[in-house]
């Protein structure tokens, strides 16, 4: 057991000097999940500020004003009351108002006998969503307002009721997911590399000519590998919760899925790396397969409009699978168990333990030989 | 002496090119992976084909009223509707952001009845989603034919559609793979560096430009190889109207000088061949995402949209898109071009300037 524990604390001090492998590990993940999140963040929340110009003063028009500062509106849109069009031009153009509703004189009277209705929507040309928001909640109103006034008897016109789906997932936590299990595999495989370069000049051949079992020494240098990702993976989850207010969830089955997709990175390097003929041949191997699985699986790309066929590609790749249970225990927040993601936590545990004793018979097979 | 350098940089190409033609890895990587990347983001792309948004329906009713009210929702809104059977696949679909809501129709429903909407809660789109079902409840409860809105823009037109598509993601990659290609390359002369070699090379009777030249015949051959490989063969399984032909070759060329200035001058920053080979690729990646390589930069906020005109990839794209969006000419590029050179004659002077005492070293 002294001797594991020698060979692992001497890899985890190569990993430890190798600063090209410690800015892969952090650095540039850390880079990429800010930049996708700055890039496409502001896809978190809407919000819009709305000038309205009454200038037909009447019961209707007041009713807008209620209408658009409703609870159900309260933090989405923010009311400012202009006395004239000029005003309301002037708020939109200026950058006051991402929108505004110019309510003109006989507002009421046209609402109730025609449907041309003197109002007028202003919109910013940079903020399309505010215009969209604007004419729903206009034509929304008018159609509320004057089916009310021309049914006898008062009734409920139906509205949408809200459903949760069951969580929140903002854009940056998609990506802190996303980059976290894409580079757990770049860093591992700098290990698994270092483990096949020793393997390809015969070091471990000359380790085996200590008093150490082979299964010891195996053991140590398995022992680095696992501790590198489960640290790599721990820097992720801690920096993307300082620095983008990402929650990951429930810290049980995180833990439990950071230890299979930690196996399943060593799993699937390990396999590539032993389908090649040496250390250089198998890292561009393996690095070439880790990208298309994380273009494949839609890693790079955000969420929206995705289309579902992706679900299908994510469901087939093992990366794809760890990042899926990250994001859904993310998306859960407290209510996450260990049942959410089951499916990647066979998938990833599974695919980990193939790769290693596949592996595993090919080095053995090296071994003998060059013993 | 002219002929001597020429044949010497001849040569230097001719081995670049029996080396590069080797390396089956190397080759998958310049040529294959590029068009497999623009195929799987060119198809994703097809659901973020207009900024609308994404809305599931699982339509239980299956009656005229629930087909006209999703007609009407789908002709007055800009929205997408994909059509679901399965009340739990939708979820997940809406939870893990695929779409923006999902509307629940339950069986017997008539129009008189609330609606259940599922709305991602980290969505932009979850309130204008919700008032836009809400008004065309209210449209089809109220009967009467909509009401004649305006809506005008005082400050402009509204911006146009995000430019997306396979016409998006041929040049994005034909500009992310030329970069990536630049960091990687400067692999060679790491290895010249190291191995001692550049100490002998420059022991030759050959003269400063000559021996530059042979350092960067190699990535410009290969270069130019993969641009022409990846817009012919963008053009002819994707049908991408590149534009004005003079004003392509313009841009390409532009890029490429950029990408061997980055061989020049990364091979005097990256100090192993570790560096160049792991980090390279993700360096490139990073300044492609500035650039709009990965995204749009109709998309991003206006903070990221100046600082995206840092990356010389922003300058490359705009003058691609250009030409295949607006079907610019090659006066309306040159401003780009011209940036996209500058960027290259300053890089490569870093490198050359930093290359000689570290070859005489």
């Amino acid at each position: 057991m002294r001797y594991a524990w020698t060979i692992c604390l001497k890899d985890l001090r190569q990993r430890l000097r190798d600063r090209t492998a410690l800015m892969l590990a952090v650095v540039v993940p850390l880079v990429l999940t800010t930049l996708m999140g700055l890039a496409l963040g502001r896809s978190e929340s809407f919000r819009m500020r709305l000038a309205i110009a009454d200038l037909d003063g009447s019961e209707l028009s007041q009713a807008f004003l209620a209408f658009v500062e409703r609870p159900s509106l309260q933090g989405i849109v923010y009311v400012n009351r202009v006395d004239s069009l000029a005003a309301a031009e002037a708020a939109v153009t200026d950058g006051n108002a991402e929108g505004a509703v110019v309510l003109q004189a006989g507002f009421a009277k046209a609402a109730r006998a025609s449907r041309t209705v003197p109002v007028e929507i202003l919109a910013a040309g940079d903020h399309p969503f505010s215009a969209r928001m604007t004419e729903a909640l206009v034509r929304d109103f008018l159609s509320r307002a004057t089916a009310t006034a021309t049914t006898e008897s008062a009734r409920a016109i139906p509205s949408v009721l809200p459903l949760s789906p069951g969580g929140r997932l903002r854009t940056v936590d998609f990506f802190a997911a996303s980059m976290a299990v894409l580079f757990l595999t770049f860093t591992v495989l700098s290990g698994v590399r270092a483990l096949q370069s020793e393997i390809d000049s015969g070091t471990i051949v000359r380790l085996m000519a200590t008093p150490a079992e082979p299964v010891i020494i195996l053991a140590g240098k398995f022992a680095a590998l696992v501790i590198v990702g489960l640290v790599q993976m721990a820097v992720m989850i801690v920096a993307t919760s300082l620095l983008f207010g990402t929650s990951w969830g429930n810290p049980l089955p995180v833990v439990v899925l950071v230890g299979t997709s930690v196996l399943m990175a060593i799993g699937l390097t390990a396999f590539f790396m032993s389908l090649a003929e040496n250390a250089e041949q198998g890292q561009g191997l393996a690095s070439i397969v880790i990208f298309l699985l994380a273009v494949v699986g839609g890693q790079f790309l955000p969420p929206q409009g995705l289309p579902d066929v992706f679900e299908t590609l994510n469901r087939l790749t093992p990366n794809g699978q760890a990042f899926r249970g990250f994001t859904d225990l993310a998306a859960a927040a407290g209510t996450g168990s260990v049942r959410t993601i089951l499916e990647p936590l066979l998938v990833t545990g599974g695919v980990g333990l193939s790769g290693i004793a596949f592996a595993a018979v090919k080095a053995r097979k090296a071994l003998q030989r060059a013993l | 002496m002219a002929r001597l350098g020429l044949s010497a940089i001849v040569a230097a190409a001719a081995a670049s090119g029996a080396s590069a033609r080797r390396n089956r890895q190397r080759m998958f990587i310049l040529f294959l992976l590029p068009i497999v990347v623009i195929t799987v983001i060119g198809l994703a792309m097809g659901g973020y084909s207009d900024p609308s948004f994404v809305i599931g329906v699982l339509d239980r009713a299956d009656t005229d009223v629930s087909h006209t009210f999703l007609a009407d929702l789908a002709a007055r809104a800009p929205l997408r509707i994909r059509s679901y059977a399965d009340q739990e696949t939708m979820r997940i679909a809406v939870f893990r952001g695929r779409l923006n809501g999902g509307i629940l129709i339950p069986p017997g429903w008539r129009g008189t009845d609330d609606l259940e909407v599922y709305l991602s809660q980290a969505s932009v789109g979850a309130p204008i989603i919700r008032a836009t079902i809400d008004a065309a409840l209210s449209r089809r409860d109220r009967g009467a034919a909509p009401f004649d809105i305006t809506t005008r823009f005082p400050g402009g037109g509204l911006a146009g559609a995000p430019r997306l598509g396979f016409r998006y993601t041929a040049p994005a990659n034909v500009v992310l793979f030329i970069m990536i290609h630049g960091f990687v390359a400067s692999l060679a002369i790491i290895q010249l560096r190291r191995s001692g070699l550049a100490k002998r090379l420059l022991a030759t009777p050959r003269r400063t430009w000559e021996l530059f030249a042979m350092l960067a015949i190699g990535p410009l051959q290969v270069m130019s190889i993969q641009a022409a490989f990846l817009i012919g063969s963008t053009w002819l399984a994707f049908g991408i109207p590149w534009g004005d032909s003079l004003g392509v070759l313009l841009v390409t060329a532009a890029l490429i000088c950029f990408g061997v200035s980055l061989v020049f001058c990364m091979g005097t920053v990256f100090r192993t061949p570790e560096q160049a080979t792991s980090l390279g690729p993700w360096l490139g990646t990073v300044l492609g995402m500035l650039g709009g390589c990965m995204w749009p930069l109709e998309i991003v906020p206006p903070v990221m949209k100046t600082l995206s005109h840092f990356s010389p990839a922003a300058w490359a794209m705009d003058a691609y898109l250009a030409l295949i969006f607006d079907h610019a000419s090659v006066r309306n590029i040159l401003p780009a071009v011209a940036v996209l050179l500058l960027f290259a004659v300053t890089l490569a002077l870093v490198g050359i300037v930093r290359l000689r005492p570290q070859f005489s070293r």
